[in-house]
């Protein structure tokens, strides 16, 4: 059941958060 | 479910009749632009803005595949299907991030409107690389906008011309078979704004249907799961412990799931979006857009699957046992009217968002490639006279495709994983190394378009191999290395 609650609410948490980071590294990078 | 939902289907008619509506008035409102030249026509001038861009990149990208596909398999096989959706998620955040940027300054510096402008830029030109990759995309092409308008016939058969009771009737009376009248409506359609409005057309309608395709796929599973008497998971649980275990699956097909993302790299409907932004700046924002909308589509999916399990634990309880009926079945059972007929738009949606970019990109092919820069090379060709042959090529690759698409038999996203497998190992690693890395020649690149075509031919063909793991994982290996090793032999020195 942990398994099932890491990839149902914690994985697409995490790549939410990694996306906010990888735009924002991204953005910095452009300026 | 058949009398209930009689009296309320004007209502779910008249919804997706409003949707129509707005997608076709969006084509003839770009229609003018569309016309001022094959820039315009199938790459919108490079000025769409950062939100188009970000939703169109990733609705086209999934496809009725994920609406159909994705649900199906979550309710198959439980919460192991989640893997499928993780690896082209990180694939597209890394591509809009850096890979898009990089291909939007170096195409608009050499005004390239297709993959195969790019590497005629890039290396020189050469009629060899130019046909033998627009032949490439253009036959994968065909194949995939045939299985959406096979998608769009079985979905609007299901939905409204389905004999089971909630049909509209005078529709389902008519003398064609329900999945033949559902593609030839499709076909219409999708014939009515991408011939007159063209690429910015298509990106809009494309963000109209992904906040369409995102509500749909928030709302159905919350809904049904209100719905159910007791707790999904505790309903899950007692059909099979594994329905529960993302690890429920072998190493290949965990491989397999993952590598879908290798694709989103060679699709050129999903590569033309980064280079029709008007501001490349805007692509970091776009990742963060795009993964949010990756990311919700995806779980929304998945969720569809599981509580539609725990509503319908058997293959029976689905109109002829076909698991890639429960999102519309799920939604059928317990959404009023008005929203069924939002989520019958967001099947179209997806279908669409996907078949629409692809008709594009294949006109493309024929009129930049293989016409003006192959076999009317150093004419002087009229913007206007482009542009009818776009919307000429346009007309016939769809008629092609609708052809193919009502003689498909069987399931629709085999061909989808097929052509996706075809493209992303033909041109991705390709266009990686040509981005990338200096010494990448034009041999290894067609080395790398021809190999990834043939392994991933080979190895569908051979079901011993198609068995063991997707045809991408070795087609993609095999592209990668062979435009590598081709590039050093060839390169100068």
């Amino acid at each position: 059941m942990q398994a099932f609650w890491v990839m149902f609410f914690w994985v697409p948490l995490v790549l939410v958060g990694l996306a906010a980071l990888v735009s924002g590294l991204a953005g910095r990078r452009e300026e | 479910v058949g009398t209930g939902a009689t009296s309320m289907s004007g209502w779910a008619l008249g919804a997706f009749l409003v949707y129509l509506c707005v997608i076709i008035g969006v084509g003839l409102a770009a229609r003018r632009f569309s016309s001022r030249g094959i820039g315009e026509f199938f790459l919108g001038g490079r000025r769409l803005g950062t939100f188009v861009v970000a939703t169109s990149a990733v609705v086209s990208g999934r496809s009725a595949w994920l609406l159909l596909g994705v649900t199906g398999m979550a309710y198959t096989r439980g919460a192991s299907a989640v893997w499928t959706v993780v690896g082209y998620i990180l694939a597209e955040l890394c591509l809009f991030a850096f890979v898009g940027r990089r291909l939007r300054r170096v195409t608009e510096a050499s005004d390239d409107l297709t993959v195969p402008d790019f590497f005629a830029s890039r290396f020189g030109e050469s009629s060899m690389l130019r046909v033998v990759t627009s032949v490439v995309i253009l036959v994968f092409m065909v194949a995939y906008v045939a299985a959406q308008i096979r998608a769009g016939g079985k979905a609007l058969a299901a939905s409204f011309l389905h004999p089971a009771g909630y049909e509209i009737t005078w529709l389902a009376n008519l003398p064609v078979e329900a999945v033949t009248l559902g593609a030839l409506i499709t076909s219409a359609i999708i014939l009515a704004y991408t011939v007159t409005g063209g690429y910015a057309a298509v990106a809009i309608n494309d963000a109209i249907g992904a906040v369409v395709i995102i509500v749909a796929l928030v709302v159905v599973p919350v809904v049904s799961a209100v719905a159910h008497p007791t707790g999904v998971l505790e309903t899950l649980s007692s059909l099979s412990p594994l329905m529960l275990d993302p690890l429920a699956l072998s190493v290949g097909a965990l491989i397999g799931f993952v590598s879908i993302g290798l694709g989103s790299a060679g699709n050129p409907h999903i590569l033309v979006r980064y280079m029709s932004i008007r501001d490349p700046s805007g692509l970091p924002r776009a990742a963060l857009w795009g993964t949010v909308w990756n990311v919700v589509m995806a779980w929304g999916a998945l969720w569809i699957g599981l509580v539609g399990r725990a509503h319908f634990p058997g293959s029976a309880d689905l109109p002829g046992g076909d698991a890639e009926a429960i999102y519309p079945m799920l939604a059928h059972a317990h959404l009023p009217s008005i929203l069924f007929g939002l989520v019958v738009a967001s099947i179209f949606a997806a279908i669409l968002s996907t078949a629409d970019s692809q008709l594009l990109v294949a006109a493309s092919c024929v009129v930049r490639d293989l016409g003006q820069q192959t076999l009317a090379k150093g004419r002087e060709l009229s913007p206007e006279r482009l542009v009818l042959w776009s919307r000429v090529s346009v007309l016939a690759l769809l008629l092609a495709s609708a052809a193919l698409g009502l003689v498909i038999p069987g399931l629709v996203f085999t061909l989808v994983l097929f052509a996706w497998a075809g493209l992303g190992a033909s041109i991705g690693p390709p266009l990686i190394l040509a981005l990338y890395w200096r010494q990448t020649t034009r041999w290894g690149v067609l080395a790398g378009v021809v190999s990834g075509t043939g392994v991933t031919v080979v190895w569908r063909s051979v079901p011993s191999l198609s068995a063991l793991v997707y045809e991408l994982v070795p087609a993609f290996a095999a592209s990668l290395v062979l435009t590598f090793v081709v590039s050093l032999v060839t390169r100068r020195r």
